[in-house]
């Protein structure tokens, strides 16, 4: 019985990705499914093979990282995405935070810190560089950058959010929005989650204080 | 038989057909110096992409291995620690100066990110505050994009190094069917009229009309600087 971590690595440039692919097979625990060079193939291989974690690149040809989780998000938004590239910049762990990947980490990093992140993110934690971290912690506190309740859900959880505190069925959200009516209850789960709320009602009534409603 | 008045008639239509013609004639010739202008821009964007990728991926790669050679050297070899550091120097700046070439994260993320971006990475090492709101909704064309990412980058950076300013606003604004930037800094300002700064500012101007976009700056000596930029959507 084959019990090892599959993965799918996503990264235009081949040399960097054999590199990885390589370093990734030598550890028992990993196996490596498929590897694809843009973010369009990625999104059809993840819907193909549902692998255990995904490991993908920013800057990529046909469609870049971001409108590929996106897409990805939006048909299996179980998906567990290590985003693995060589921007440090500050605005790219943002961004790639609030996509909804479960963790960010620098290509420059040790095998033993990847294998570490790839661990983490499969068991359900979130791997992101602690100078993120800090940011987010320090922003929490000051209460100063979360000025909207919206910056901390994806864009497809906002769309997902205006349907329903305008008063729409979860099936008429799925509808809408084009995605299974699992798909639509999963986001509607992880708003109020992450809304920290627990019921519709209370959504809508947080919306309201907000003056989100229309 | 032809009168007088008949005459008249006849030459004041055939001066009205001629006079519309040229307008027409000088309208065709407005948008092809547009179009030029507007080729011209895209061919110094495309050319900077290029000089940019060259930078990051010649001298950035040769750079990278010869400051972790130089690393290693530093712990078994007892190398002066300030070579090693002289060496990562020089790669942070080649690689800012491929990202200020071609900014790779207005294509990644898009302009708010790339607006948080360059004032942060203008601005963290200097003695100023600064501030910035971005509220653009959707994300502009790409034209559009490069052309409000460039005029910010002038503008910044013209407050940062010339200007003295100790205090730097960036407004980004969705406003009807149009998308308005703001940038304002308490600096020393200048007399518009003096050339010491045209270059810059006549740049910014030529790239905003080529894209159909207003244009404004106000500044006085002492006063500060406010430029402002209007791009039709």
């Amino acid at each position: 019985m084959n019990n090892k971590i599959r993965l799918i690595v996503a990264d235009d440039h081949t040399l960097v990705r054999q590199g990885i692919v390589q370093m990734l097979s030598q550890h028992e625990l990993f196996e490596v499914i498929c590897e694809c060079e843009d973010g369009q193939s990625m999104v059809q291989a993840a819907l193909k093979h549902n692998p255990d974690v995904l490991l993908m690149d920013i800057s990529m040809p046909k469609m870049n990282g971001l409108v590929a989780i996106d897409k990805l998000l939006h048909h299996r938004p179980e998906a567990k995405i290590l985003v693995l590239t060589m921007h440090d910049e500050i605005e790219y762990m943002h961004a790639l935070h609030q996509s909804g990947a479960k963790g960010y980490m620098l290509k420059e990093s040790s095998t033993e810190q990847l294998a570490e992140a790839i661990l983490m993110i499969h068991q359900g934690q979130t791997y992101f560089p602690k100078v993120l971290l800090k940011e987010l912690a320090e922003s929490k506190e000051t209460g100063k950058v979360k000025e909207s309740i919206l910056d901390n859900i994806t864009r497809r959880e906002r769309e997902v959010f205006f349907l329903v505190v305008a008063g729409r069925t979860t099936r008429e959200i799925a509808e809408l929005l084009d995605m299974s009516h699992k798909t639509a209850e999963n986001h509607r789960g992880r708003i109020l989650a992450k809304m920290n709320v627990s019921n519709t009602a209370e959504l809508i009534r947080l919306a309201a204080r907000k003056g989100l409603l229309e | 038989m032809n009168g007088p008045k008949q005459t008249f008639d006849e030459e004041l239509l055939f001066l009205q057909r001629s006079q519309d013609e040229l307008r027409q004639l000088l309208v065709a010739e407005q948008l092809t110096l547009r179009n030029l202008a507007q080729r011209l821009w895209s061919q110094q964007e495309a050319e900077r992409a290029r000089l940019s990728q060259d930078l990051h991926d010649g001298l950035g790669q040769i750079l990278t291995a010869l400051t972790r050679k130089l690393d290693v050297a530093v712990i078994e070899q007892g190398v002066d620690a300030s070579v090693a550091e002289l060496a990562a120097h020089a790669l942070s700046d080649v690689r800012q100066l491929s990202r200020l070439m071609r900014p790779r994260i207005l294509d990644d993320l898009g302009l708010a990110a790339a607006l948080n971006w360059l004032v942060r990475t203008l601005c963290e090492h200097e003695q100023l505050e600064s501030s910035i709101e971005i509220d653009i909704e959707e994300e502009p064309s790409s034209h559009v994009a490069i052309l409000v990412f460039r005029i910010a980058q002038e503008a910044l950076t013209n407050a940062v190094r010339h200007a003295n300013a100790d205090k730097i606003s960036v407004f980004a604004t969705r406003v009807g069917k149009a998308l308005r930037l703001d940038i304002i800094d308490n600096g020393r300002g200048f007399n518009l009229d003096t050339a010491a700064q045209g270059i810059g500012i006549a740049s910014m101007r030529d790239r905003a009309t080529a894209f159909s976009a207003e244009f404004d700056i106000q500044s006085r000596p002492g006063g500060g600087c406010h430029i402002s930029l209007l791009v039709p959507l």
